[in-house]
């Protein structure tokens, strides 16, 4: 085996690169020779797969990613982390008023931020329009209303977009996200923010309006923005 | 803790960003703004679940592949039901499951072969690409025809490992 002459050629035999005469007294040599059958046997399947590229593709010039990139992942972890620990104080404060009140959670109107388009208005069936806070600074705001409903919960958001800055045609995309109180999210509605304008979103949650525990108002690539915790 | 995690986010971008960025590129069709929301979550998801990075570095590509092509479809299959409930618009074109399915093996392997060393991967596309034979080869890269055979032996095993190690079986 130590001396097989022809112990190299199963590769080019499976590319096809060998001449006619190579490939001729190769094919000849298998008939007697298992252990280079073998090793073509190994290879052959390759071919198949080295076609699903093509030659450009391969000599196609590489593109460096843009280079915002690391600056915007070292932002989402910042923010992820931020999150985690304001996830755990919200899941603390449910459960606080479910203790103290026995049962019933409460809607605190006191939200921290000023609410940007607020009309507050309360009905039975309903919270207050409450602003949402920021989660990480953006030109975007919104206030939001939770409304029980035989359904669910319908999800009133009126949002604006600060008027500054380009933004691609249409608007920059969002989504709202409800999140029950095991922590799953859901979206519930996806729209593009047109700038300096206002605008009404309305979302469906098929969750009761005391098993939300937050809304939120992400980008597409789950980055929260805007919180109202209920 | 904190510069850790921010360190541990940076490795995978060093490592990975590159090869899934050609990769979303092309599923966005040339969407740029789209391909970087993909790579960013997809990196993401990675940095949350740092035990897929645990496996061979294959592995762990072909991984992070395999998410941000969940995403692109996820994305589409969204836009589409939102599209024919809100607007009745004919959804755009991006690829189809199928579609990316394909696109998926063809970057898969693409990334393979740019995993070997640059020796093997030359005759690799003298031979196999270009169709060329083993005395054009030798010719065209200067080196003996013995060389080139011997070359593709080690080259097309070297492949073959590669593509192994990415969960796809010659």
């Amino acid at each position: 085996m130590s001396t097989d002459e022809f112990a190299l050629y199963d590769a080019a035999y499976v590319l096809g690169a060998l001449s006619p005469a190579e490939r001729r007294e190769f094919e000849e040599h298998l008939k007697s020779c298992a252990a280079c059958t073998g090793s073509v046997g190994e290879l052959a399947g390759l071919p198949g797969l080295m076609s699903k590229v093509s030659e450009e593709q391969l000599s196609a010039q590489v593109e460096a990613p843009p280079s915002t990139l690391l600056p915007s992942l070292a932002r989402a972890v910042r923010h992820e982390r931020a999150r985690r620990r304001l996830a755990i104080g919200v899941a603390a404060a449910a459960a606080a008023l479910l203790i103290g009140v026995g049962g019933s959670v409460i809607v605190r109107p006191d939200s921290p931020a000023r609410p940007p388009v607020a009309t507050p208005s309360s009905t039975p069936s309903g919270t207050v329009n409450l602003a949402m806070s920021a989660v990480v600074p953006s030109p975007v705001t919104a206030s939001a209303r939770l409304v029980d409903v035989a359904w669910g919960t319908r999800i009133e958001l009126t949002c604006s977009y600060s008027a500054k800055g380009k933004a691609p045609a249409g608007g920059y995309p969002y989504a709202l996200v409800v999140i029950d109180r095991q922590g799953v999210a859901q979206q519930v509605a996806a729209w593009k923010a047109p700038p300096g304008r206002q605008l009404t979103v309305t979302g469906a949650s098929s969750l009761p309006r005391n098993e939300i525990a937050a809304v939120e108002v992400r980008t597409l690539s789950g980055l929260a923005l805007l919180r109202l915790s209920t | 803790m904190t510069s850790s995690q921010a360190e541990l986010m940076r490795e995978l971008h060093d490592e990975h960003a590159a090869a899934l960025w050609g990769y979303c590129v092309r599923l966005t069709n040339g969407d740029r703004a789209r391909a970087q929301d993909i790579v960013q979550e997809t990196l993401l998801r990675a940095w949350r679940n740092p035990k897929v990075l645990d496996q061979a570095q294959g592995s762990a590509r072909a991984w992070l592949f395999t998410v941000a092509r969940h995403l692109v479809i996820d994305e589409w299959r969204t836009r589409r039901s939102q599209l024919e409930v809100i607007t009745a618009e004919p959804p755009e074109s991006t690829p189809a499951g199928d579609e990316t399915d394909q696109l998926l093996q063809s970057w898969v392997v693409a990334d393979a072969l740019s995993r070997i060393s640059e020796e093997h991967r030359q005759v690799l596309v003298e031979c196999f690409y270009r169709g060329r034979s083993v005395a054009e080869a030798a010719r065209r890269l200067d080196i003996p025809e013995g060389t080139v055979k011997s070359r593709t032996h080690y080259g097309l095993r070297a492949l073959r490992l590669a593509l192994e190690e990415m969960g796809v079986g010659a």
